[in-house]
């Protein structure tokens, strides 16, 4: 019974060595932590490589993809790329299955992608695509 | 005589009317323990979680000062729910005894020599008496809501608290021994030749295991055990009245703390000088212990705490009563 | 004496997620003890016969989602298996070490969340989840998401090794070595901790192999019976390591065969690292994947036990039934055996040993 005064003490000296190290917090959002290039966060679309084969909509576990196309000349492009964020899961099928090389459709490392309503979170990727070019 | 169109004589007889120096005393009593409290519970997050290698609350003020206050408020503004079939009386009345019994002990002690609210003449009598009472509102506190879990927490606390005031009674017998009165004020003064941590050793480790069940703290948090009975004895207290059960809670621990000072420790009496600050000190060392074993020991369960307590610590304070009883005749 | 029902509801602070057990105690032993579970039922297994076989991978991350790459191995080989598929032995290893790694964070998660069950708030629960960031942190370079990898795929992994990633985790399991010692002092040399879990909840062999427990519930009672052994898949036979069992079947025998398994799986990895062979990672699969008529049971290790996918393929792009049999439903259906005649402390250490986790459970 004795011996429970002395085994305490073991614990007590592994709590307190910790008072002498840094903590291990990071402070966001003043700190953020860096993500790998791996890192599958938000998806975007190229059309000038995509060949519009439908892959990725047909593949996604979760239908988030919503894609029309047309013909002109003889080769088939992109019409509107609907893309549902609030039912993404990031899992990176449609860039799994994606046929062009470079991928045309591939997950950036975007990850703050909070919005106030759920019609906020659809976004029609080719227009954002020509969009940002012309900026 | 007059100034400022007051009378002098008569507010210096009013001031020595002793109705109203208790008044006073009291009153004192309870904005320094607020106060206190407010520190203590910043501090205690701020250590634990150093000692969890992490920060603790720093966004609400500079280090987070402001966090207790923040907290305070938001339960201020919470909506009082009474459970249906809770006896409105007593669940009313728990918080409301809560936060005054705790209280109550720190008229009697002293903080210098001269220095004290009630100058009792069987000061740790009137201690130990009424901090037996303290259990009392949670056994209201655990019978009120109508509700098990609350049923279970204030049972246990019941349980524990049997079990640990024979020995706390023991242990300042051991005390009492060596410095020949009941008074606190004498208490002190007897340890200037040596504080009674060091001839009472074994007291000190009962009185300090015992402070850890006096205020429900972990290890021994049996009544409030939150992940067993969600929140034990408070469980269906919401807004004001948990902020009072709290406040409660810990003027406990800083009552058991200023015990062990006063008793063990030595008091006021300092290197070279006397004065407040060493007790305010010493307490914060003990208050600083009771957190730094808060976050390393896991729960006892209720059957091993209360074989600890009637077969371990009892004998304990016995043989420490004993070992007294020696001293005194032999080295005083 | 009268009996008294209580409900330790849905919310708790410490069922392991949403678990409602019906308690009938006396004072405050308990008497009986009753799971409700079905809190989190997805309707996992039917969703899987609308969605093709390469759609349900990442799926199953979300079953056990503290191990998914458990799960998504045990998808894939049962996929393989009715395939006739087999995959290239460079990620064949490198299957084996992310395994490895996982039960290694898995059983981070667990010690310390039974730290925060006993009444220790957080302190184990941090310094664990500290190592187990670091896991993460590997995972996310390897595959690119923190909880739900969809790495292991049909036909091999998806990625090959990032630059520099088996000295990341050889200088990661050189610091756990370390990191794993402090934890045995704060557990093994805690005298409380010790008489908290000591003797509670004692499983005896026969009752455990009987309720069909599996895992470190089997092997803490003593039974030397790990699908690694007795089954073996993947390239487990070609490393050197053994089967670690504790001896009581108490909560403390449990523990320590977490603590074991994690220093045996450091051992594994360090040996998967150095006889990695060059080569291909992933083997060629037709788009669409069209397995055969037939049906298959195939079983893997997952930190909680054996975790079995039964598929019956009949010949088009989803698979016609997929049942699952998950290790934390049959482990928790032990607690009603053991949990006679402990106080309500030992139910919810017990509980925490037991290790459920209910995305599993309720699938």
């Amino acid at each position: 019974m004795l011996r429970a005064k002395t085994v305490i003490l073991e614990p007590l000296k592994v709590t307190i060595s910790h008072l002498f190290k840094r903590p291990v917090t990071v402070q966001y959002p003043e700190e953020k932590l860096k993500v790998s290039e791996r890192f599958r966060g938000f998806l975007n679309h190229d059309p000038e490589t995509c060949t519009a084969c439908l892959s990725c909509e047909r593949n996604c576990p979760n239908k988030c993809i919503r894609i029309k196309s047309k013909k002109v000349d003889k080769k088939r492009v992109i019409e509107e790329f609907l893309y549902f964020a609030g039912r993404c899961m990031f899992c990176g099928i449609c860039q799994d299955v994606c046929p062009t090389k470079p991928k045309s459709v591939y997950l950036t490392n975007r990850y703050e992608l909070a919005d106030t309503s759920r019609e906020g979170l659809v976004f029609d990727l080719r227009k954002l695509y020509y969009s940002e070019k012309e900026e | 005589m007059e100034l400022f169109g007051v009378d002098i004589q008569a507010l210096v007889s009013l001031l020595q009317n002793p109705f109203v120096r208790g008044i006073g005393g009291a009153l004192g009593v309870v904005g320094v323990i607020s106060i206190a409290v407010l520190i203590l519970i910043w501090a205690e997050r701020k250590f634990i979680a150093r000692l969890q290698h992490r920060y603790g609350p720093n966004r609400a003020g500079k280090f987070g000062i402001l966090q207790t206050l923040a907290d305070g408020l938001k339960l201020f503004l919470k909506e009082d729910i009474t459970p249906k079939n809770a006896e409105k009386i007593t669940y009313t009345l728990a918080p409301i005894l809560c936060f005054s019994l705790a209280m109550i002990p720190f008229v009697a002690i002293p903080i210098d020599r001269n220095i004290v609210v009630a100058n009792l003449n069987a000061g740790i009598l009137f201690i130990i008496a009424v901090a037996s009472l303290s259990v009392i509102p949670v056994i209201m506190a655990g019978w009120a809501p109508n509700n098990k879990y609350n049923l279970i927490g204030g049972i246990r606390s019941a349980a524990m608290m049997i079990s640990y005031e024979i020995p706390v009674g023991l242990a300042v017998i051991g005390v009492l021994v060596l410095s020949g009165s009941l008074s606190l004020i004498d208490i002190v003064e007897a340890q200037r030749r040596g504080w009674f941590i060091f001839p009472q050793f074994l007291g000190f480790m009962t009185f300090l295991i015992v402070s850890f069940m006096e205020s429900a703290r972990p290890p021994f948090d049996l009544p409030e055990a939150e992940s067993e009975i969600v929140q034990g004895w408070t469980t269906e207290y919401s807004s004001v009245k948990f902020a009072l059960l709290m406040f409660g809670e810990y003027t406990h621990a800083i009552f058991t703390s200023i015990l062990i000072a006063i008793l063990y420790l030595g008091g006021w009496l300092g290197i070279f000088f006397d004065s407040p600050l060493w007790l305010a000190l010493k307490t914060l060392i003990i208050m600083l212990f009771l957190m730094w074993v808060r976050s390393s020991a896991v729960r006892v369960r209720i059957d091993q705490m209360i074989n600890f307590g009637w077969k371990f610590l009892i004998p304990l304070a016995l043989l420490n009563i004993v070992i007294a009883g020696v001293l005194r005749i032999v080295w005083v | 004496m009268e009996t008294v029902l209580l409900n330790l509801g849905p919310q708790h602070p410490s069922t392991h997620g949403v678990l409602r057990l019906v308690v009938e105690l006396e004072g405050e032993r308990v008497v009986n003890v009753e799971p409700v579970i079905g809190y989190l039922h997805r309707g996992f297994e039917k969703i899987c016969e609308n969605r093709r076989y390469i759609q349900i991978t990442p799926l199953t991350d979300k079953l056990d989602y503290v191990a998914s790459m458990s799960n998504n191995m045990a998808y894939v080989k049962a996929v393989e298996e009715l395939l006739d598929l087999h995959p290239p032995q460079r990620a064949e290893f490198i299957r084996v070490i992310v395994l490895e790694l996982q039960r290694i964070a898995s059983h981070l998660l667990a010690l310390g969340s039974i730290g925060n069950d006993l009444g220790m708030p957080f302190t184990l629960m941090m310094y664990t989840f500290r190592e187990r960031e670091k896991i993460l942190d590997l995972f996310e370079s390897l595959s690119g998401a923190r909880l739900g990898y969809n790495y292991i795929t049909i036909g091999g992994v998806m990625h090959d090794l990032p630059f520099g990633f088996p000295d990341h985790v050889l200088a990661f399991l050189k610091e756990l070595d370390e990191k794993i010692e402090e934890y045995e002092d704060l557990i093994y040399e805690n005298e409380i901790f010790i008489r908290r879990t000591e003797g509670v909840g004692v499983l005896k062999p026969n009752d455990a192999i009987n309720l069909g427990a599996t895992g470190p519930v089997l092997r803490g009672s003593g039974v030397k019976r790990d699908v690694r052994k007795e089954d073996p898949y993947s390239v487990y036979h070609m490393f050197d390591w053994k089967v670690v069992t504790g001896d009581k079947g108490d909560c403390l025998s449990r523990i320590s065969v977490w603590i074991k398994e994690m220093k045996m799986s450091s051992e594994i990895v360090k040996q998967a690292i150095a006889n990695l062979p060059a080569g291909n990672i992933r083997e060629k699969v037709s788009r669409v994947i069209r397995p055969p008529e037939g049906e298959t049971y195939s079983r893997i290790e997952s930190p909680r036990g054996e975790l079995g996918f039964h598929i019956v393929g009949d010949g088009s792009t989803n698979p016609y039934r997929l049942k699952i049999r998950s290790p934390a439903f049959c482990n928790l259906s032990v607690l009603p055996h053991i949990a006679k005649g402990v106080l309500i402390a030992d139910l919810i250490a017990i509980l925490g040993t037991l290790d459920p986790v209910f995305g599993e459970v309720d699938r």
